[in-house]
């Protein structure tokens, strides 16, 4: 390339300029990543639901057990989703109405897919990565001594659902690693894993 | 300076002044220069370096722009699903309906999708529950995006009424009409195509196979006096005898006769088999023989004549006269003989498909001579094909309407010719999953359902019913073709009333079937109903009249239009994951070739790749040879099937049609002919490694093999240098061990051992894993470069001369070592050690520096050169076909053989769960599940007396490089060629020189 387009003041500074400017986003690129990676994007994730489903009044107020609803918790590695069938099973006679009288919204909400056999789509708050293979069932055997909320939360308490912990790898671990040794049914003790299949395959 | 200081303005300018000031130093590839000096690099470095910075502004800017996932979905349904645990594998019972044999199959279903298919435990056919790799990947089939979406009428996309309408209205004033079908229909859908012809009076129903062993199936009707099939018990047999009979691989029941032939090969046990084959290819079966004998086509009858002579005759001098003039080793035939006559009533001969009626006349009376363990199937699932010659005069004769149903005759009729055929007809209905061939050569196309969509049933044997039903509606809309032909029917014949009342073709199956509910959800939940009774085998007809074949001209050569191991007659040819799977004895990709002898080669003057042309009366077709040690030498083997044109996916152009050479064996010239040489892409280049008897100069042992008489030297302790039996005490090289020692006598320790006197390596493990480990395909040319993904490759070896190698096969996967060499080098951790002795593979934690694969002595981990998974992570179609339990890999990453991990942590929660010991055999993996010889067994080394500790407790049992001192955990059992004493050793023998 000619380099009398330019004069060679002028080159100089946009050479320094570039270099300064290219440092700058290093360096602050650097910062920024790091302060991303530690701030928790996920934690305190509460998006709005299709329907105002209130965890307080049903878990809280009316002291439903967890498992009413998600029933598969023990048995597999997903707690589910109760059918839009299972929720009629008590709102086709709970329809409450406001002051004004009128239908409460979630429930006329809940009534439309009713009628439409339309499934809910909810929003996932709870949402592991793709490659960490998480079992409902194995954490709520006897011997862990689990609790829904011991990981999501005073979820009794939430109106809306708010992810509290933030699930990543280091929080698995603080428990995983801490755990006391359990007898297995072979009679070997065992804690509780923390090799890298356990979560990933 | 602190985080905090950078992200204020104020901080950030002091930041960037202090840099300004030693920028010289940093980016000292600026030059600072006077005008005067010219410094032609000056702004080049500089625009280096600003390309730098600008890439990776743009990747910090996508990082940035990645923090946040994406919103997800998760549904509540309006009803729950019967049975259906989110997450959790149901299993239902159901026919594999897609082969010739319907085997009972097992679908694995996650939320609502089939994800994997097995054998049926129980199943009169496989009660093993194992199945072949077709059975495996015909998976495929259901997610294929080349599946025809929508009936076409023309160009023009139709409704299901319009079409209907259509093709009724055609029949209506037809006076002839030709139902042309596949000949493995069941008896449901055969009584269906009987009323239907009731409906439309002149209707012919023809059954089509594009490569039947027909020839062989009317010379048993014509010996035997009945329809039917020949079933060997091979685990009956002491001396089993193939001529030309591939009965491991690719002809007839394969899991029944491996099953048998497993089951006979125990060493050291009183009924430990001998085979002989003799074959004019390289087969699966020819690799398993203790002793083989190049055969050309041609001479089978003579071979066939000689053996009927020796045997029934007491008469060896034909034999021995045969045997001088087509070069057949007379040692072998003579031991062979001595064998048979000396094992009355244990000892058989099959053969293969191509021979002569009258070479299968004389297989019979010898077979009826020995009171050979063969049993009758008087009813087989399949009927006898047409014969191709007529069904193209039948449709040349321009019938008012040709109704396809699943065949593809345009592009695989034996001779060619259908196309041209069809234009004389009025209507032309094909039925079909894509847009192929044919369907392009109708003036109707409809899209099939894919079996799993549809419900069949099946009559394998006397006495059982089978029963298919769909596993999920319809994915494009398509039907089942029994549905399209029973609305037609009812259309056509309103008073129908059993039709009526049946109004789809479940509704007409279980009017079939006459079963009340529930019996019928019984048949269901079963897959099957009643037991199958095979009868005695009918004694042979004695026929006077001897027919005497033309010899073969001189000159010519035998072309065989094989039937491939794994694509079948071309029926799996749109299969990407069939067609990357290596044709298990030349490893060959993607193609079909002319597999010759190497001197066959040499005399013509071609390599590997090199264009030969095959002329067989008019027809010619050129296509790259192969030559592959052990085929006969006036014999060119090419596989039938391949060179589609449309509808076949990734199989479009795949190959080359050889179907208008013929079928069977046909005479024809081969010669070199111009142009490129093609690539040829294989998954194994070398085969003959350190593994002969002899031993060798790094003695290493990889794949051990020995007589029967070296494993009684060495069983009586004689551990002589010239054995190459394990010494498993011995470790030649101490390595220095890096890690400290870990006890893994506490809990449990996984192990697999693979029998290698078992393993015929038909590759049905590596299909299995395929699907349960959502391993992706690469292509041709990725596999030529050695880029190929598959977890388990079957090494290959040969030994001895060109003309006819001994073969052994071993089945190569992660050794999950317990000194692994990968683990040590991996500069992020990325591959550790279990407690309970896996290696594993973190795919997240993987950055792709390949170290671990370059420092494992197996080679047996893959990387992610590119992302293969390409459409199967943005299709919404073919997503639903990966395993969810299994991390969908990306490029970039490594990944190998985790022992099935998935499998192993299932069924360690259901018994942890349910608070119970877990089990040997609780765990099976996927290419245990498969293995129709039953070679494999995985589970807890620990337990005592378990599977693994027995196998690895053989005195047959080593490990791979075990001088290494890397520990493996995958056991080999070395297999023993039960050669005849009286050839000691494995002896190979000359080739058939041919003889005109």
């Amino acid at each position: 390339m000619d380099s009398t387009i330019f004069t060679r003041a002028f080159d100089r500074r946009v050479r320094t300029l570039l270099a300064v400017l290219g440092i700058s986003v290093v360096v602050g690129g650097a910062f920024g990543t790091h302060t991303l990676w530690q701030a928790n994007l996920e934690q305190g994730y509460m998006p709005a639901q299709p329907i105002d489903f209130s965890h307080a009044v049903m878990a809280g107020k009316h002291n439903i057990d967890c498992l009413y609803c998600h029933t598969q918790a023990l048995k597999g590695p997903h707690a589910g989703l109760p059918t839009v069938s299972d929720c009629m099973k008590c709102h086709k006679e709970i329809q409450t109405k406001d002051a004004e009288g009128k239908l409460k919204h979630g429930l006329a909400r809940l009534n439309e897919h009713w009628r439409e056999k339309k499934p809910i789509e909810w929003v996932k708050v709870h949402d592991l990565a793709d490659f960490a293979y998480f079992d409902h069932s194995r954490h709520l055997q006897p011997h862990t001594g689990l609790w829904c909320q011991d990981c999501h939360g005073d979820i009794e308490k939430m109106d809306r659902v708010k992810r509290v912990n933030s699930l990543k790898m280091g929080w698995c671990l603080e428990c995983h690693m801490q755990a006391p040794t359990a007898t297995t049914p072979a009679g070997w003790t065992t804690r509780a894993p923390i090799n890298c299949s356990t979560c990933h395959r | 300076m602190s985080s905090n200081d950078a992200l204020t303005p104020a901080g950030a300018d002091a930041m960037h002044r202090g840099l300004a000031a030693v920028m010289p130093i940093g980016v000292s590839e600026v030059p600072i220069h006077d005008d005067h000096v010219d410094a032609p690099n000056a702004s080049e470095m500089s625009r280096r370096s600003a390309m730098k910075l600008l890439s990776l502004t743009a990747l910090l800017g996508a990082t940035a722009g990645c923090v946040r996932k994406p919103e997800r979905r998760i549904i509540s349904l309006h009803d729950r699903p019967e049975y259906q645990q989110p997450g959790k594998p149901l299993y239902y019972a159901s026919t594999f309906t897609e082969g010739n044999y319907p085997y009972g199959l097992l679908v694995k279903q996650i939320d609502g999708r089939p994800v994997k298919l097995e054998g049926l435990v129980g199943h009169p056919l496989n009660p093993n529950g194992k199945s072949t790799g077709a059975m495996q990947a015909s998976l495929f089939g259901l997610y294929d995006p080349e599946r025809l979406r929508s009936p076409r009428s023309g160009d023009a996309d139709v409704t299901w009424a319009a079409a209907d309408k259509a093709v009724v209205a055609a029949l209506k004033d037809a006076r002839r009409v030709l139902v042309v079908t596949r000949a493995n229909l069941g008896p449901s859908e055969r009584a269906l195509i009987a009323r239907f012809r009731k409906a439309v009076p002149g209707a012919v129903h023809m059954a089509y196979e594009p490569a039947q062993d027909r020839e062989r199936r009317l010379a048993w009707q014509w010996i035997y006096g009945a329809a039917g099939e020949v079933v060997p018990s091979l685990e009956r047999a002491r001396v089993i005898l193939s001529v030309d009979a591939d009965f491991l691989g690719s002809d007839g029941d394969t899991l029944t006769a491996t099953r048998g032939f497993a089951a006979a090969r125990e060493p050291g046990s009183a009924s430990f088999a001998r085979l002989y084959v003799a074959e004019s290819g390289m087969t699966v079966t020819g690799s398993m023989a203790d002793h083989r004998v190049p055969l050309r086509p041609s001479h089978a009858l003579a071979f066939a004549r000689g053996l009927q002579a020796a045997i029934v005759g007491n008469d060896t001098a034909p034999l021995e006269q045969a045997a001088a003039t087509h070069g057949w080793d007379a040692g072998v035939l003579v031991a062979l003989v001595k064998d048979l006559r000396a094992n009355r009533g244990t000892a058989a001969v099959l053969g293969g498909p191509n021979l002569p009626a009258l070479a299968h006349e004389a297989i019979a009376e010898v077979n009826a001579a020995l009171a050979a363990p063969l049993t009758w199937n008087a009813e087989p699932a399949t009927s006898v094909a047409v014969a191709p010659r007529e069904l193209l005069s039948a449709v040349a004769s321009a019938p008012d309407a040709v109704i396809l149903l699943g065949v593809n005759p345009v592009h695989d009729l034996p001779g060619g010719g259908f196309a041209a055929a069809l234009a004389g007809v009025k209507t032309v209905v094909a039925h079909g999953l894509t847009a192929d061939e044919t369907l392009a050569a109708a003036h109707i196309a409809l899209p099939s359902a894919h079996a799993l969509e549809s419900w069949s049933d099946a009559s394998p044997a006397p006495g059982v019913k089978s029963v298919a039903q769909p596993m999920i509606a319809p994915l494009f809309g398509g039907r089942q073709q029994a549905d399209s032909l029973l609305a037609w029917t009812i259309a056509l014949s309103p008073d129908d009333v059993a039709l009526k009342d049946a109004k789809d073709f479940h509704g007409w199956m279980q009017a079939q079937w006459g079963l009340k509910q529930a019996g019928w959800e019984a048949a269901l939940r079963a897959g099957f109903v009643g037991t199958a009774a095979f009868a005695p085998l009918p004694t042979p007809r004695k026929v006077t009249v001897r027919d005497e074949p033309a010899p073969p001209t001189a000159g010519r050569m035998d072309i065989v239009l094989a039937v491939h191991p794994h694509t079948g007659d071309g029926r799996w040819q749109g299969n990407a994951w069939l067609l990357e799977t290596p044709e298990p004895c030349n490893k060959v990709v993607w193609d079909n070739v002319a597999a010759m002898a190497p001197a066959t080669a040499r005399a013509l003057g071609v390599e590997e790749g090199d264009p030969v042309e095959i002329v067989v009366g008019e027809a010619r077709v050129r296509l790259p040879a192969l030559p592959q040690p052990g085929v006969q030498a006036d014999t060119v083997v090419l596989h039938v099937g391949y060179g589609r044109t449309q509808g076949a996916g990734h199989g479009n152009g795949v190959g080359v049609n050889v179907a208008s050479l013929g079928a069977g064996v046909v005479a024809g010239t081969v010669a070199k002919a111009g142009g490129d040489r093609a690539l040829v892409a294989k998954t194994q280049h070398v085969f003959d490694q350190n593994w002969s008897n002899t031993g060798t100069p790094m003695e290493r042992h990889i794949a051990i093999d020995g007589t029967p008489k070296e494993y009684a030297h060495y069983q009586q302790g004689e551990k002589a240098a010239k054995y190459s039996f394990p010494d498993t005490k011995k470790h030649k090289i101490k390595l220095t061990q890096l890690d400290p020692e870990v006890d893994y006598s506490q809990g449990a320790k996984w192990g697999l051992a693979i029998d290698l006197n078992k393993c015929t390596g038909c590759n049905a493990c590596l299909l299995a894993c395929q699907v349960e480990n959502n391993i992706v395909i690469v292509g041709k040319e990725e596999v030529a470069k050695g880029r190929d993904m598959s977890w388990i490759r079957i090494d290959r070896y040969e030994a001895g001369p060109e003309e006819n190698p001994g073969i052994l096969f071993q089945p190569m996967l992660c050794q999950h070592c317990d000194n692994a060499p990968c683990e040590t080098v991996c500069p992020v951790n990325a591959t550790a050690h279990s407690p309970e002795g896996l290696n594993e593979q973190v795919y997240n934690r993987c950055v792709g520096t390949r170290y671990c694969s370059n420092n494992c002595p197996y080679k047996v981990r893959r990387f992610n050169f590119f992302n293969y998974t390409g459409e199967q992570t943005t299709d919404p179609v073919q997503e639903l076909r990966a395993n969810p339990h299994v991390t969908v890999r990306t490029r970039g990453v490594m990944e190998k053989c985790t022992f099935c991990i998935q499998r192993i942590n299932a069924a360690k929660f259901v018994a942890s769960n349910a608070r119970t010991p877990l089990k040997d055999g609780a765990i099976v993996t996927a290419c245990q599940q498969a293995c129709p010889a039953d070679a494999i067994v995985f589970g807890d080394a620990n337990i005592k007396g378990g599977q693994v500790e027995t196998a690895r407790k053989r005195d047959l049992a080593y490990h791979v490089l075990e001088e290494l001192n890397v520990r493996p955990n995958v056991t080999y059992a070395a297999r023993i060629r039960n050669a005849h004493p009286d050839l000691d050793a494995f002896v190979p023998a000359a080739a058939d020189k041919g003889g005109h």
